[in-house]
């Protein structure tokens, strides 16, 4: 995982044609350059999310990062919580970093919709607290790999924030690691991961490329993303297909998005689930005594591998 | 039970032929109980096949994909020398297939013939030679086997 492929963007523009260019369905890595004084000076870095909350779209990972004496451009800037800020001044804000490419570093992971079902419907689920953390430890882990010199991190808490801060120490044990709630508006390192991570979050709504309908006109009138918006609700029930249900962009894994599929698409059985339910049937008795009507086999060769024999040897 | 499978004379039924047949862990309900018995298409190439992605850890011929966000691996399975793959659409078991020498089945109608490879999916595990059906195509070689050594 560490070493997947990341996509050097140098404006917002950049980002959005990243965008639109890659296949939505899974997930996406941009960086910035790696601003030349990062290696040498001693930095701080920032990490932040965007995008936990809604049914649709991707959940999106920021970090960004300087050197501690360049701190004060963060301020100037005007680096502050980006859910206090309007979309506006977040594209803004991001410009000035792109800007600042000399002493300013960034980076997102576009965790994509299907990546967040997979991980729910795995066999062993995985939380979306741990798909948080992964991606924040891959973001670190990046900026280290690049050979940024950093000495002390910010991360918004996901989580009991202790716990969140014992297990990253105990994987970067050479950084000073601080993670807390409201970091965001705390930290202005945080804030500036925070708006590149909005700002990326943004753009992918508004250029995801629906690769179930190419070349046709989309109907984005899908609201807020979150679960409780009516619009967002009519838009899931206006989108289905009837066997594979929604297009990529949903977080199938909602419970929202299931029970409109419950109700508007075909009913889908997984093996497993089914062959539970045959096993529950089987009274105990019949595991006693000869079943005379029970074919017998030569050799369980056929049983072992779901083979009926239908002629006679 | 007995199959019997009328290979079709014609090349007609070649036409889906290339066609990529997935085999699902799941069943899908297409049909609504008590509706009528359409048999519905699904627009795999746009909803399936585009979230096909060969896996990059170096356990090579795997393959991931998802479907109604369940996370799917898949291998590529090509039919053995000398065999082919046959696609078969069934019939709902409304008494009127055709009867063949008492015990039951109908004669199902043959889509086409799959002559190269079809995908195998599970849900979030592995294929091995264990599961089911890749364990089934043992049958082919050991019974070349026996009607060799019967000679």
């Amino acid at each position: 995982m560490m070493n997947s492929n990341y996509k050097v963007c140098r404006t917002i523009a950049d980002v959005k044609s990243a965008i639109s260019s890659e296949n939505n369905s899974f997930d996406v890595r941009i960086e910035s350059d790696l601003p030349e004084s990062t290696t040498t000076e001693k930095c701080i870095l920032g990490i932040d999310e965007a995008g936990r909350g809604p049914v649709l779209g991707p959940m999106v990972y920021g970090t960004s990062y300087c050197s501690v004496d360049n701190q004060s451009i963060l301020k100037t800037l005007g680096c502050a919580d980006s859910k206090v800020l309007s979309e506006q001044a977040r594209d803004d804000i991001f410009d000035g970093i792109t800007k600042q490419s000399e002493i300013l570093g960034w980076a997102v992971h576009i965790i994509s919709p299907t990546t967040i079902s997979n991980c729910s419907f795995r066999r062993q689920k995985c939380s979306l607290n741990e798909i948080s953390h992964n991606a924040a430890i891959g973001l670190i882990q990046r900026v280290l790999d690049r050979g940024v010199n950093i000495c002390e991190v910010f991360v918004d808490t996901v989580g009991p924030p202790e716990k969140y801060q014992e297990k990253l120490l105990s994987i970067f044990p050479q950084l000073k690691i601080t993670v807390s709630k409201k970091a965001d508006s705390l930290f202005p390192i945080v804030s500036a991961a925070s708006i590149c991570a909005k700002v990326t979050r943004d753009a992918a709504l508004k250029n995801w490329k629906f690769i179930e309908r190419p070349g046709e006109d989309i109907d984005s009138n899908w609201g807020s993303g979150y679960p409780n918006d009516p619009v967002t609700k009519e838009y899931l029930k206006k989108n289905i297909d009837p066997v594979f249900g929604f297009p990529s962009i949903v977080r199938f894994s909602w419970s929202t998005a299931e029970l409109v599929l419950k109700n508007n698409a075909a009913q889908v059985d997984w093996s497993d689930e089914e062959e539970d339910e045959d096993k529950k049937s089987v009274p105990i008795t019949s595991f006693f005594g000869q079943n005379s009507k029970q074919v017998q086999q030569k050799t369980p060769f056929f049983d072992d591998r779901g083979l009926i024999v239908t002629t006679k040897f | 039970m007995r199959l019997v499978i009328k290979r079709p004379e014609d090349s007609d039924a070649n036409a889906v032929d290339q066609q990529a047949v997935h085999l699902l862990p799941c069943k899908i309900h297409t049909r609504k109980p008590g509706g009528d018995c359409q048999t519905s298409t699904a627009p795999v190439d746009r909803y399936f096949c585009p979230y096909i992605k060969a896996a990059t850890d170096d356990k090579a011929a795997l393959w991931h994909s998802s479907l109604r966000g369940k996370p799917l691996t898949g291998v590529k399975l090509s039919m053995p020398d000398g065999y082919v793959g046959v696609l078969c659409v069934g019939k709902d078991n409304d008494g009127n297939g055709n009867e063949i020498d008492g015990s039951t089945v109908a004669v199902e109608s043959i889509a086409g013939e799959v002559t190269q490879e079809l995908m195998y999916w599970n849900w979030d595990r592995i294929p091995t030679r264990e599961d089911p059906l890749l364990s089934a195509l043992d049958w082919m070689r050991v019974s070349e086997a026996i009607m060799t050594h019967n000679d």
